[in-house]
This record gives C-alpha cells, structure tokens and sequence, in this order.
C-alpha cells in the first residue's frame, strides 16, 4: 500500500499508480490541511500528480525527475520535522 | 494587509480587470469605438497604478496589452478571437497576481517568466515595426509560441547543448489514463529532455469538482535529440502531440518593455568593438557589469543575460544580433533633452540647506520656458501666460538671491509670451541642460515598493470628497470593513433575536408563577420592542453582507464563451434579474454549483448547430441565467433549449444501476425520473466528455445546495430543453421555524418549507400504491408519519379521528406531514450537527430556544 | 496651509498623492475625473492642480483647457502626470496649459519638493 495516512501526514510510498489516486484525493478532501510527504516516493503517476496540483497540499520531499518537479513547483513545502 | 495602498490597489485592480475583461467579451460581440475606450482606460489605469508598487512583471504584462489596445484602437490590427483569448488570459493571470498580493503581498516566484510567455504572445501580434518593438528579432518564424515561456535558463542550457533540437507539446486525451498512459512518465523519459512545463489545459479543476481519472494537463517540453529518435519514443500518442523541430537562435526570445536609457547605446559600441576583437570574457564581464545596475524586467536585461551566458561558446554573428536587440531601438537624443540624474544627484554646490528645492525650482522653472514655446491656442494665451507668472513668482523665493532678483524685476515688467520667456531663460540655461523632469523609467525606482517607503497614513482609506459644495451629488462615502467583522456582528444580532425570545417564556412563567397578568403583559410589551429593535438591527447587518447575484453570473459570459468555442456550439448567453441580491455566504456557495450546471447545460442540452438546424430550431441556442428573489429565498434558473433529457433513457439507466426498482419506476412520473440526475453517482452521458467529466457533480450539486439550506430540481422536455432551479435561503444566519410534536418530542421544521396546516379526518386518508394520500383543493398529497419516518415507538391508544397534517414544499412537490400537534413560532439560529449528533440522518441542524433546551431541526428532504 | 486639487480616476493614485502631500502638510481635494476637477475649482480655490491625462467623462487636457479660460483656475499652477514618457505626449500637456509635465510613477519626495515650489510654499 503506497499510501499510508497517519493524522495529518499522507505519506506516499514507492511507485504510485493511477488507483492511488482517487484515495489519495479523498484523503485530501478530508483533510485539506494536510502534508504530504513523498520522501519515500520513486515515481508518481500522472494522475497522482493531478490530484496534488488540484489538492494543494505542503509537501515534504520531492520526487526526482523533471516532469514531477514541474507539476509540484507551485506547491509549498511543509515546514521541517 | 498592513500596506493601506496596496489594500486600495487591490479592489480597484480587480473592478478595472473586470471591466476590461466585460468588456472584450463585449467588444467581441458588436464592435463599439466606447467599448474599446473603456477597456483602454481600464487597462491604461492598471499599468499607471500599478507602477506605484515594485511589481514590474504585472507592470510589463499589462503594458503589453494596452500597446495591444493602441494598436486595436488605431484600426492597425483586427481583434480577431485568438487576440481576445490572449487578452484575456492575461487579465486572468494579472487576476492571480492580485490574489497573491493580497495574501503575501508579493507576486508569485514565477511571475516574471509567466510574464515574458504572455507579452511574448502579446506583441507577436504587433505589426512589425509597429510602434512597441517586435518581441523577438532573433526567433525564427517555425518556433512554438510557448518556447519564451520556458525559463531562460533552460533555454540557454539548450542553446549551449547544440545538436538537434526539438519543441514539443503532448496534450493527453482525456481517457488516457484507462489506457494504461502515464504521460507524466512518457514525457520525462523522453529522450535528451531539457526542460518542461507543464500546465492546465484550461484551468486547475476545484478539488471538489475534480475527477481523479480524467486527464486535463499540457505539456510542453524541449529536447535535444533527433527528430526520428523522439517520434520513436511518442508513437503511441502521436496524435496527442505536436513536434517542431527548431534552430537554437529560436531558443533566443527577449520578452520585456524597452529601455531607451543612453547607457545601452554605449554598451552597444563596446559590444560590438569586442565582439570583434574576440574578446569574449572581456563581453560576458562588460554585460555582467551593465546587468548589475539596471532592471531585471526589460527587454535589454534579458538580451544581456543571454550575451552573459553565450559569450563563451556562441558565434559572432548571434552575439551581434543580440548587442543590436539592446541598443537598436534606443533613439539618438539631442544632449539637451537627455535626463540626467534624479534631483539628489550632482547638486551643485550650493549655500542654502534647501539645495533640491533650488534645484527642484529650476527645473520648474526651465520647463516653463519650454511650455511657451509650445505653440497655444489664442483663447488659452492669456490664461497660460498668467499660470506662469504665478509658477515663476513661487520659485522665486528658492532661487539663489541673484538670479531671483533679477528674474523678479523683470516679472514686474508686463509683457508678451516672448519677453517671459527671455526672462525665464535669462540665467536657465546653464541649469535646464542639466536638469530633468522625469527620468528614464526602468533605471528609476518606483515610487513604493510593496513594503512602504513612504509613511502612509495608517489603515485609513482615503475619504472622497468630503466638501461637495452643492455642485453635482458627492460620490457616496464607502468603508472598507474586514468581513470577519461583519460576521461578528451578524452572530451578535443573531444571538440576540434569540436571546430575545427568552422574553416571551419569562413574560409566561411570570403570569403562571406570580399571577400577575399586568406583569405579563408589560414584559411582553417590552419584549415586542426589542423585537422590533433586534430584527431591524438583523435586516441592516444582513444588508451590508448582501451582494447583488451579478458577483457570481459576472464569469458566465467568459466561462460560456470559452465552453462553446471549445465544443463548437453556439449558443447566446442571456442573464436576467442580476441586480437581486442574497447573502455572501450563500452566494459563494452557490458559485461552484452553478458552474457545473452551466457547463452541463452547454456540454449536454445545447445541440451542435447542425443538429439543431435538423431539429428546426435556429443554429444559436439559448442558456438564460436568471435571479430573483421569492418570500425568503433567491431562485436561481438555468435554462437551455437545448435537447432536454430522454426520461426513458434516464428510467432504464437509473433501474439499471439499481437506482430504483422497475416497479418503482413504472410508478414514477417523467418529472420525477429526470430527478434522478441528482442521484449519487448517476450519469446521462455514457460516454466522456472533455467539460463535464462523467456526468458525476449532479449529485455533488445538490449536496452544495442543500448544505446551504436550499434545493435543487430540474424540469425538462425532450427536444426543448431542461431548466435546472436552485432554491437557497436569502441568509443562512437566522431561521424561522415552526415546532411540530411527535411522540411528545419537539421538532424544528423550518417555516419556508411549510404551505399550510390542516386537519384531515382519518376517512378521508386513503391508501394509493401502498402509500397514504389525501385530497387537498383537487390535488393528492402523500402523507408521511413523522414518527414512523424517525422510528419513533408507535403511538399508544386509540388512533385520533383526524389527523394534524403539515403541507410542506420539498424541491417543487407538496407533501404531507402526519404530526401529533403543532406548537410554536420563532427564529433560532440553527447550527449544524457536530459531534455525537453528526451522522444523524434527518435533520439539518440544532437550535438553541430561550429556555435553554436544544430543539433538533427537521430536513425534510431526508423524510421522504 | 497649501490646498492641492488632486484629479485622477484611480482611486490608488489619488490615495497615494493624499498620503505623500498630507504627510507634507498640504490639503488635499479629489476629483475622479476632469468635469468633476471643474466643478471643485469653481467652488473653492487651490494653489497647485495635479491632473491625470485619461479619465472618463472629461480628459486632463480638456480639463486644462478648459480651466485656463476660466478666472477660477486660469492663474492656478497646473502639472499633468502621465504614464507616457513620449516628447510629443509632453508637448501636447504644455499646449493644453500644463506648467509640468511628469511621468508616473512619481517619486514621493518629487511631488513633494513639486507641490512645495508650485504650490508657493515659502521655506
């Protein structure tokens, strides 16, 4: 499971897939103050980029590559700890 | 905001790009040389007010798009669709900026470079040689339109890279993500990838519109490699993108406003000298130097960062190109006109301690000597003659002591505009060489930057006219008021048209106590004055939340133009009743529903032109967004006349998914099947559509509306189209309820719902289709039990002979409500369902009443 | 003290000129656009006319011709504040009577030392 919530934490994990998208939206909507913290994270599918450019959330950590760094490059990152 | 003027800028940015905005849509329509003139003057007053705070990249931006407006206003340039898309979407992006300035008082890291993409695009609409300077004199003419929105820095990482390059777009369709894409993944394995952006196609969806599997980005990206190599790589989506292969000197794009400063015209001679002296480290530190102390934003600050990068390794004819993009188009200027430092600077040695004012007053001086060699018109000779008498007499008494007296005698000789401006020039002209009036604008600073420099007065805003004078009605006075406050006092009159009620009980138990009837009366006397007092108090802090619904329909001209030029519909869009007005609240609340209903309404009932012409009806359809307010509520329509809704279709899909029974719907009327849209996870479209996703958001609709206390229903006919009707509640804050008994218990229900009470003997109850009716003026209502509804325990004892019934409205239908009594009237507050009462299904909310005990308040639509 | 009609439709501008002049010790007047300017000066009088060059209703150059041909105004200094920097755009607020021509945006302590000499503030 790529996607572990723990209170205000959405941690993602590994590779995330298109299913993990709408979870991770509903997560969001539920939690709008949430940070998500992609630390873990190897590869995130389109549409999990989607959903945090739609969501907004601070993050924690970025994924490597250009095309995500360019998705996520308006989101604000969560303050350290 | 702690900055009073960038909190004046703010609204009144926002009324001018409004207006500007209107009126292109406008414009587009009927041309009107007034309509041009208003959106001029609107963007015009942008640019000059917005140059009072250190935010060039809007500044820029909105330059462009006047420059654009001249041009449109000389009849140079026709305002084709493409160019009103470009305008407005610049006004949207100007429109983000004000919304980051009124949070963080800055503008977003990436303003500048979303900056040079849209005045790019602005100005490759000039003519060449018009009177701005054409964007780009080094791009080639093959080149997306995008490359300049790309950052510099990875443009010049390309151009350094050489080999092949290529610019290229992949807009993924929306259902890709069915197939199994992941363009994200495609995009960044792309062979020799630079740099990419990625952006909506439209707009970012809100979260509670979004569907998490539908595709809606754009990419745009630039590689190097081989034009085959990548082909190979997206054959796949090859439909989905476009290619272009480009030469690097298209990589070369100078977006920004000119900088006609002298300094650039010696730059050039350098340059160019060492250019071809090769002497390249010498040019990258000479522009390193130049960028040093010039504005970032221009024209020539972006050519110099380029030459910087470039000197190095680029050829000499592209360096020259590029020395040629600063200096070419600063004109040669006489010495005598040329500005000069700000007033501060060079002053000569003087004795006074009010050296600027000397100089100040020269300069003044100086430029009344040039004003009378204007030529003027002969009725406006004397009047002018004399406002320089006076200019010249109130510098006098800052002039050095020999230059005043000599200037003050000869002012004491009468005499025509040529011995004045002897005068003036006697002794001026060794200053007015020296001396200038405004300086080159982007080597000075402007005046404010976002944080103050300037002491402003605090928090006040500026009051208008405060002396009309009796000439013409002075402009009304308006405050300013945080809305945290407002809802302060709305919650404090709230509380007391509630507390208030208290009055009543103790009025009562005052006459059941004491006995004292006189006593009684004189308190509820007392408590009717306050009454009226409390509920005018309410009515005035309602009005002053109360906003006209034009604030949400004033998107739907834009949002209905974009729609149907994307779907290649026509349809006119007509708005009635803008000027009624509701609740902030819920008017904001309103804002995302009803953008979905017209998206629905233009995505799935208006027909394409072709099919309505088949249809005989006129090409042009029609959505008519109407207002108006009905008792305590505000009705919103949206009407299209377009195809309507097939309730066959809809009966058979709704039965399908296990919506309804097929007994349930055989008995069910095509009025209410259509209902059925509203049901979660319904959907009339089988197939996707690019606007509307999956015809989810019906149900996400009314959810919106009913958490605001309203209701939604929609009303079709096949052929002729549907009309969706939201009902809200003028104000959320306070309610009128009635209080129904059951089973001894008290319920609220709120009065708007309520058409009447009656009573109806049991014989005249009848049982249709397994459900209870009555006949009501020719009409059957179904009843329902309240206590059955809410599993209250069945009554003891002999059934009543009549039976106490609320008629209540649920959407547009009547239903009856069985209760065991009727009780009071009142207006509460009603809070919504918190802690242990959240998942109670049933009711819409708490009241507090008068003597403490918490009333829980009926939602009708969950009884039925 | 120094009475200073201030007249331009932006409502940021006019606070800003309000803010750097009363600071300085000057009253100020607005107007929201050139008719309305008219309609002040006839009712009271100032000593320095700061004018817009676009403004509905009534522009500042038809203001500044029409106020030179009136014994309100026609002595009162005048300068036009524009956003064009153009020499023909200079020439054209001078032949409409403007005793000074200034490019937005305006510098605070320009329009202060401006509006103390022509204003006829004596040190």
């Amino acid at each position: 499971m790529p996607l572990e919530h723990d209170g205000a934490t959405i941690r993602l994990t590994g590779h995330c897939s298109v299913e993990d998208a709408e979870p991770l939206l509903d997560v969001l909507r539920a939690t709008p103050d949430a940070t998500v913290d992609l630390t873990e994270a190897a590869w995130l599918h389109t549409a999990v980029l989607q959903v945090l450019m739609v969501a907004t959330p601070a993050l924690r950590g970025r994924p490597d590559g250009l095309v995500p760094a360019a998705c996520l490059a308006g989101l604000p990152a969560a303050e350290a700890g | 905001m702690t900055n009073a003027l960038l909190a004046q800028f703010i609204p009144e940015a926002r009324e001018l790009l409004e207006r500007a905005g209107s009126g292109l849509l406008a414009l587009e329509k009927a041309h009107s040389a007034e309509a041009l003139d208003e959106i001029f003057r609107a963007v015009h007053t942008l640019k000059g007010t917005s140059g009072l705070f250190d935010i060039a990249p809007l500044t820029n931006l909105v330059h462009a798009a006047e420059d654009l407006l001249v041009e449109v206003r000389a009849g140079q340039l026709a305002l084709e669709p493409e160019i009103v898309d470009g305008l407005l979407d610049s006004l949207d992006l100007v429109g983000h900026w004000i919304d980051a300035l009124e949070t963080r008082e800055v503008l977003p890291d990436d303003a500048a470079d979303a900056m040079s993409g849209r005045v790019v695009t602005l100005r490759g609409w000039l003519q060449v040689g018009g009177p701005a300077a054409a964007a780009s004199p080094v791009a080639s003419e093959a080149a997306p339109d995008w490359i300049g929105a790309l950052p510099e820095s990875v443009r010049q990482a390309a151009y350094a890279a050489g080999g092949p390059l290529i610019a290229w777009s992949y807009e993924p369709d929306e259902t890709c993500f069915f197939r199994g894409d992941d363009p994200a993944h495609l995009v960044e394995q792309a062979p020799g990838l630079l740099g990419v952006r990625v952006l909506p196609r439209e707009t970012v969806p809100a979260p509670e519109f979004c569907d998490p599997v539908l595709s809606w980005l754009r990419f745009e990206a630039l590689c190097a490699a081989p034009a085959e190599a990548l082909s190979e790589h997206l054959r796949y989506v090859s439909d989905q993108v476009q290619l272009s292969p480009i030469t690097k000197d298209a990589l070369v794009i100078l977006a920004g406003p000119e900088d006609t400063a002298e300094v650039f015209g010696d730059f050039g001679v350098r340059a160019r000298a060492l250019v071809a002296t090769e002497a390249r480290a010498e040019l990258k530190a000479a522009a390193a130097a130049l960028l040093g102390i010039i504005g970032p934003a221009t024209r020539q600050a972006a050519a110099l960062r380029w030459i910087a990068a470039l000197a190095p390794t680029a050829d000499a004819d592209a360096l020259q190109r590029l020395v040629a993009a600063i200096d070419g188009a600063a004109p040669a200027r006489p010495v005598s006109a040329a500005m000069t430092a700000p007033p501060t600077a060079a002053a000569p040695a003087s004795t006074g301690t009010d050296a600027p004012l000397r100089q100040r007053a020269e300069v003044i001086l100086a430029a009344q000597a040039e004003m009378l060699d204007v030529p003027v018109e002969a009725a406006l000779d004397a009047g002018r003659r004399e406002s320089v008498r006076t200019v010249a007499l109130r510098c006098l008494p800052h002039l050095a002591p020999a230059r005043a007296q000599a200037l003050n005698a000869a002012l004491a000789q009468p005499g025509d505009a040529a011995a004045l401006r002897a005068v003036l020039r006697e002794g001026g002209d060794t200053v007015s060489a020296a001396v200038v009036v405004p300086a080159p604008k982007a080597v000075q600073k402007p005046a404010v930057s976002t944080a103050p420099t300037v002491p402003l007065a605090a928090g006040a805003p500026s009051e208008a006219s405060e002396n009309g004078a009796g000439s013409g009605a002075a402009p009304a006075r308006m405050l300013r008021v945080d809305q945290a406050k407002v809802d302060t006092l709305m919650n404090f009159a709230a509380e007391l048209t509630v507390a208030k009620n208290g009055l009543a009980y103790l009025a009562g138990r005052v006459e059941q106590v004491s006995g004292s009837r006189q006593l009684g009366r004189e308190i509820k006397e007392q408590y009717a004055v306050i009454d009226r007092i409390a509920q005018s108090l309410q009515v005035g802090v309602m009005a002053i939340r109360m906003m006209p619904v034009s604030q949400v329909f004033q998107r739907f001209p834009r949002l209905v133009r974009d729609t149907m030029r994307k779907l290649g519909k026509e349809a006119e869009l007509v708005i009635q009743g803008e000027d009624t007005e509701a609740d902030k609240n819920v008017l904001e609340s309103l804002a995302d529903p009803l953008i979905h209903m017209v998206r629905n309404a233009l995505d799935h009932g208006i027909e394409t032109p072709a099919e309505r012409l088949a249809a005989g009806k006129p090409a042009q359809g029609t959505l008519r967004l109407s207002a108006r307010q009905e008792n305590d509520n505000v009705i919103i329509e949206v009407a299209d006349d377009g195809k309507g809704i097939d309730p066959d279709v809809v009966r058979d899909k709704a039965v399908r998914v296990g919506l309804i029974t097929p007994d349930h719907a055989a008995q069910m009327t095509a009025d209410e099947i259509v209902n059925l849209v509203f049901a979660p996870g319904f959907s009339t479209k089988e197939q996707v559509s690019d606007l509307s996703g999956r015809g989810v958001g019906m149900d996400v609709v009314r959810n919106a509306v009913r958490k605001a206390g309203g209701d939604v229903w929609l009303a079709s006919r096949l052929g002729q189209g549907s009309c969706v009707t939201v009902q809200l509640p003028l104000t959320m804050a306070v309610t009128r309820i009635v209080t129904v008994e059951a089973r001894g218990q008290q319920y609220g229900v709120a009065m708007d719902a309520v058409a009447e009470t009656v009573k109806v003997p049991l014989g005249q109850i009848h049982r249709i289709k397994q459900r209870e009716t009555f006949v009501l003026r020719d009409a059957v209502i179904p009843l329902v039990r309240l206590a059955d509804s809410l599993g209250l325990a069945p009554a003891t004892g002999a059934p009543p002979d009549e039976e106490a019934v609320m008629v209540a409205r649920v959407g547009r239908e009547r239903i009856g409500i069985v209760v065991d009594g009727f009780r009071e009237r009142m207006e509460v507050i009603v809070r919504p369902l918190d802690g242990l009462l959240a998942g109670l299904v049933g009711f819409s909310g708490t009241a507090l009443l008068g003597d403490g005990r918490v009333l829980l308040v009926l939602n009708l639509p969950d009884l039925i | 003290m120094a009475r200073i009609l201030v007249v331009d439709d932006a409502t940021t501008v006019r606070m800003y000129y309000r803010d750097v002049l009363e600071e300085a010790g000057f009253t100020v007047e607005e107007a929201v656009n050139g008719f309305e300017g008219l309609e002040k000066a006839v009712a009271e009088s100032f000593d320095l006319v700061l004018v817009d060059v676009n403004m509905p209703k009534m522009d500042g150059y038809a203001f500044l011709r029409q106020g030179r041909t009136m014994p309100e105004l026609q002595a009162v200094p005048a300068v036009m504040i524009s956003t064009e920097s153009a020499a023909q755009d200079r020439e054209r607020a001078y032949a409409a009577g403007a005793n000074l021509y200034l490019v937005k945006p305006v510098r605070p302590e320009v329009l202060t030392e401006v509006a103390t000499v022509m204003a006829g503030v004596v040190p």
